[in-house]
Formats: structure tokens, C-alpha cells, sequence
């Protein structure tokens, strides 16, 4: 291989400019978050004062009047946790269970619903918010968590048992059958045996049903108006057309992205798997 | 895979039953929540149906007909593939390059590097698109924004980016920045779980560099390659939330995309039925993509 200097030192040159690419839209936000309320730049500036005023303004209202949207994002975070919990546990109790038959099962019929899933990934979302829309309201579940995580759970049902799926693939069948041989019923089996060892695979579907519903934006947006608006509305309302408060956002924005940081930590290595929703492992 | 084909144990008589209501679950629930809304959707397509003026009519077609005589139904469908196109090719030219330059690194200095290096390409992933949106709306701001701090630091004058024409690309860049991961993360398990072999074989042989790409390493990532840009296709036809967020589709229609035009419509001009015609006119083409799909694969596997 090729180990010239020159062709080492255009491969750190390609890195730099690929890290300024993702990186660099960053730098100037966080600065903004860091700085008085209030006060903008008009040219590039490095504040006088690191202040971290913006984000107790954005975590818990207040703050000098007329600087600040004097709006807590504290609710909303609360109204994301509870919509994000709910969807992962209808997911995980809808879907394991069918994971478990799709992963043991053979037959054509299986395979045929399996990758008829698949569908409901690709759909155009908007193009089932009419309907779905009208369907939430006329149930009076408008403006509710639960309205808004039985949407979710439907959105990532596939995801879920797909990723399931690939998990108890990974689980030999000797111990089931030994189990079933001793007169285990299906249940036991299920729970001394698949459960225990499917785990982390259950973690890690959550993890990704968790942040898919965190950061949904547009079925979120049509159907709360201001109780049940969760993070990603909050963040997107301070964009307003009459004043933005830039430094309240930028720090609203970096709060926002803490559950994903730490799901890096848990989950990172399974990232390619759930973006694939198992194609790729 | 196979050799494990149905070797479980024969669970009893209620043991299958119990089998076969989870297995049911799930679809039911979907039976509800999408086949229920799907079929709903098209049956609203033919009806006239404004909630707030009390209308909800029968009117076959039309909705399809005024949709299909208006030249701006047609500009949108323009957009929304154009949209696609752009963002789905650079970003796999962008995710691509990144990612063997990620295992360039690793090999021309040490592991850890291509490590770090991975960590900071897919820092757009792990913000909030939401975020990401009004972020890349911020830095657009005419007074505010750093893209205009830089043209004025070069001596030139500050634009209003999101109000001019350029907004509707200005949205793909957003897109691009936060989407490339995606492309990348893909690419490069691919890349990094590779058989060496060949490689190894083709470089002996003589082969330069980009002949072992073009002829040993793109043939073999070529399965993974169909997977990921399949994904990012559908997604990003998809895509609404920086569309939404950035422009609202504006200034005037410029940057209405067949998602945004179905969810003005719906949400702002409350003409449910004709929305729900543009909702099915927007399905044709995942539809169309699912079943050349299948077909493929059909004609792969006899």
C-alpha cells in the first residue's frame, strides 16, 4: 500500500474537510446557546461571557423579560418520555411474541406477512395523516399521549419485529426443545427461556422504537395543539415568525439531543442493523 | 438458517393456538392503524370533504382531475423527484467516499483514527432532525445566520437565503448534511466486514488502487450498496420534517414537495378529500419502486 507522505497527508486533508462538513454548522450554534440571551453577533465573534443562562431559560422558563420565550421545554420533554414509553411497550408486547413465530416458523405464508411489513415502512407517512387524523379525533384521543403512541407503534411495529426477529435467530433452538421435551408449555418456554435470553435484543429494540418515536416530527405536529406537544414541535415553535429567541433554541436543540448521545453508548453497534431494519448486520 | 428449518419441538394443541394469536397481534393492530387508514384514505380521494363548511360529497374523480389539469400538481411531482434524485446521489457520493476514506485512515495511521474519524461524520445523526432544521434555518438568517457571516467577512453582501429561490437547495444541502451517516454507517460495516482475499489477490496481480475498487471491492459491496440506496430512496421521498421546517414549502410553492403539498392541503386549506387524492397520488411511487423489487428478486431467485 501506498504509505507516501503525500498521499498520508491528503488523506488527513480529506478528513479535515469532511469533519468541517458535519461539524462546523455545529460550532456557531453552540456558541450562540452559550451566549447572553438576546445577544446575537451580526459578524463572527466569540461572546464576551459564557453564560449558561440560555439553557436554565429553555429547562425552566424565566429569564430577563423580552430575552427569552420565558417557555419551560421541561413538559414537552415529559410529554416525549411518556409517548416514547408507551410506543416502546406496545411495540415490544405486540411484536415479540409474532418476532418469536416469524424467527421459528417456515412456511410462505410467514414470509409473505414478513416482508409485508416491510410496506408499512416505505408508506409515505403523510399520506395516512388524513385519515389517521380523523380517526384520533374521533376517538377524543386528540391532543393525548396515547393518541399520539398507538400512531408510533404503528409506524415502528416493523422496525421492532424485525430487529426482534434477527435477535432470536441468534438463540439456538436445542435449549427450547429440550425444554418442550421436558413438558415446558409454550408459555414457559417463552418466559424462562426466550425472554431471558432475547434481552438485550429487547433493549436494543427499544432503544430504536424509543428515539424513532422521540424525534417524529409530522404526526406529532398534527396531532397535539399545545398539552401533548412533544420535544421536536417545542424545539421547531421557536422558529417563529414574529421573534426567535436563537439563543433558547440553540440550547433547547443541544438539551435535545442527550437521549440519542446516550443511546450510543448502550446501542451504537447495533445502529447499522436498526437503520436496515436487520438487512445489514 | 434453513437447517434449523421448523425443527422446534411440537408444542401442543394450546401452545399453537397461543402461537398463532401473537403471531396475530401485530396485524391486527396494523389491520386498524394502516390497511384501515389506507383504504380510508382512498375512499376520501373521491369525495368532496371540507370539515369546517359542513361539505362531504361524492364527486368521483374529480379531485383527481383538477389535480392531474393543474400544472402545479405536476411542478410539485417534478420537485419532489428532483428533491430526491439530488439527495439520494450525493449523499451516497458523500457516504461512499467518507467511508473508504474512514478505512484508508485506520490503514495509513492506526485503528483508533478511523474510530474518531467514524464518531465525527455521524455527529449529524445524533441531533433531533427537528433541531437540525432550525439550526440550518438559523444559519441561513439574513442578519444572523454564519453563511452570511461569512460572505460579509469576504466583503460581500448579507441574502436572504430562505426567502429566495435557492431555498428549495438550500433544503437538500440540510438534508444531505444530516442523511450522509446514514449512507456511511452502512457502507462502511460493509466495507470493514469484507473478505480480504480478494483484495489481497487483485493486488498482487498488479491491480492500482482504483481497479481493486472498481473491479474487486464495488462488485462485492454491490448487495449491501442496492439495500442502502433502496432505504435512502423511500426515505427520502419521504422526507418532511426540514422541508417543513426550513421553508413550509415557500417562498410560494418553490419548495412543495408532494408531502408538503398533502399536508397543506390538508392541514391548512382543511380540503380533506382533495388532500387525500394527493395522499395516493404520493403512494404511486414507493408502490411502483416495491414492486419492481419484488420482480427483481423474483428473476434473482427462479
Amino acid at each position: 500500500m501506498n504509505r507516501s507522505f503525500a498521499y498520508r497527508a491528503s488523506l488527513v486533508l480529506m478528513a479535515i474537510l469532511a469533519a468541517l462538513w458535519t461539524l462546523f454548522p455545529f460550532a456557531w450554534y453552540f456558541l450562540v446557546s452559550l451566549t447572553t440571551p438576546g445577544h446575537i453577533p451580526r459578524r463572527f465573534s466569540f461572546p464576551d461571557v459564557i453564560t449558561f443562562q440560555s439553557y436554565v431559560a429553555a429547562l425552566l422558563g424565566g429569564g430577563t423579560e423580552g430575552t427569552t420565550a420565558n417557555v419551560s421545554i421541561l413538559p414537552n420533554l415529559i410529554n416525549s418520555f411518556i409517548v416514547a414509553g408507551l410506543t416502546v411497550a406496545g411495540c415490544t408486547v405486540l411484536g415479540f411474541g409474532a418476532a418469536y413465530v416469524f424467527s421459528r416458523g417456515r412456511s410462505t405464508v410467514l414470509s409473505v406477512l414478513f416482508n409485508g411489513l416491510l410496506v408499512i415502512r416505505m408508506t409515505p407517512a403523510v399520506s395516512l395523516a388524513v385519515p389517521i387524523y380523523l380517526m384520533i379525533n374521533s376517538y377524543g384521543l386528540a391532543d393525548t399521549h396515547l393518541g399520539l403512541s398507538l400512531v408510533h407503534t404503528m409506524l415502528s411495529l416493523p422496525l421492532a419485529i424485525w430487529l426482534l426477529k434477527g435477535f432470536i435467530d441468534g438463540i439456538p433452538t436445542e435449549i427450547e426443545e429440550a425444554a418442550l421435551i421436558d413438558g415446558a408449555s409454550v408459555p414457559q418456554t417463552l418466559r424462562y427461556i426466550i425472554i431471558p435470553l432475547a434481552a438485550p435484543g429487547i433493549a436494543v429494540s427499544a432503544c430504536f422504537v424509543f428515539l424513532a418515536s422521540y424525534v417524529e416530527f409530522m404526526f406529532a405536529s398534527i396531532l397535539s395543539r399545545g398539552t401533548a406537544d412533544t420535544l421536536p414541535i417545542a424545539i421547531a415553535g421557536y422558529n417563529s415568525e414574529h421573534q426567535t429567541f436563537y439563543n433558547e433554541m440553540a440550547a433547547a436543540s443541544f438539551m435535545s439531543m442527550i437521549p440519542l448521545f446516550a443511546f450510543f453508548y448502550v446501542a451504537g453497534r447495533y445502529m447499522v442493523r436498526g437503520l436496515t431494519m436487520g438487512a445489514v448486520k | 438458517m434453513s437447517s434449523r428449518a421448523a425443527s422446534i419441538a411440537r408444542p401442543d394443541r394450546s401452545g399453537r393456538y397461543l402461537l398463532g394469536a401473537l403471531l396475530a397481534l401485530p396485524f391486527i393492530y396494523v389491520a386498524v392503524f394502516y390497511a384501515y387508514p389506507i383504504y380510508k384514505v382512498v375512499a376520501l380521494s373521491l369525495r368532496d370533504y371540507q370539515i369546517a363548511y359542513g361539505i362531504d360529497d361524492w364527486v368521483g374523480l374529480d379531485n383527481y382531475a383538477t389535480l392531474l389539469s393543474d400544472a402545479e400538481t405536476w411542478l410539485t411531482i417534478a420537485r419532489t423527484l428532483l428533491y430526491t434524485a439530488i439527495c439520494v446521489s450525493v449523499s451516497f457520493g458523500l457516504g461512499l467516499g467518507m467511508a473508504l476514506l474512514t478505512v484508508a485512515l485506520a490503514d495509513a495511521f492506526a485503528e483508533r483514527y478511523g474510530r474518531i474519524f467514524r464518531h465525527i461524520v455521524i455527529a449529524p445523526m445524533i441531533f433531533v432532525p427537528a433541531a437540525a432544521g432550525v439550526m440550518w434555518a438559523f444559519a441561513y438568517t439574513e442578519h444572523y445566520g454564519w453563511v452570511n457571516h461569512i460572505l460579509l467577512a469576504l466583503g460581500l453582501p448579507a441574502y436572504p437565503w430562505l426567502v429566495s429561490d435557492a431555498a428549495f437547495f438550500l433544503v437538500m444541502v440540510t438534508d444531505i448534511w444530516g442523511w450522509t451517516p446514514f449512507i456511511y454507517l452502512i457502507l462502511l460495516a460493509a466495507l470493514q466486514s469484507l473478505p480480504q482475499e480478494p483484495i489481497e489477490a487483485a493486488r498482487v496481480d498488479g491491480a492500482n488502487a482504483w481497479q481493486v475498487f472498481r473491479y474487486v471491492t464495488l462488485p462485492l459491496l454491490k448487495p449491501v450498496i442496492v439495500i442502502a440506496l433502496t432505504i435512502k430512496t423511500l426515505d427520502t421521498y419521504r422526507a418532511f420534517d426540514y422541508l417543513w421546517i426550513m421553508t413550509k414549502g415557500g417562498p410560494g410553492t418553490s419548495s412543495t414537495t408532494l408531502n408538503l403539498a398533502t399536508y397543506k392541503t390538508a392541514f391548512q386549506s382543511l380540503t380533506f378529500g382533495n388532500a387525500s387524492a394527493l395522499a395516493v397520488i404520493t403512494m404511486i411511487f414507493p408502490l411502483a419502486v416495491m414492486i419492481l423489487l419484488l420482480v427483481l428478486r423474483r428473476r434473482q431467485t427462479p
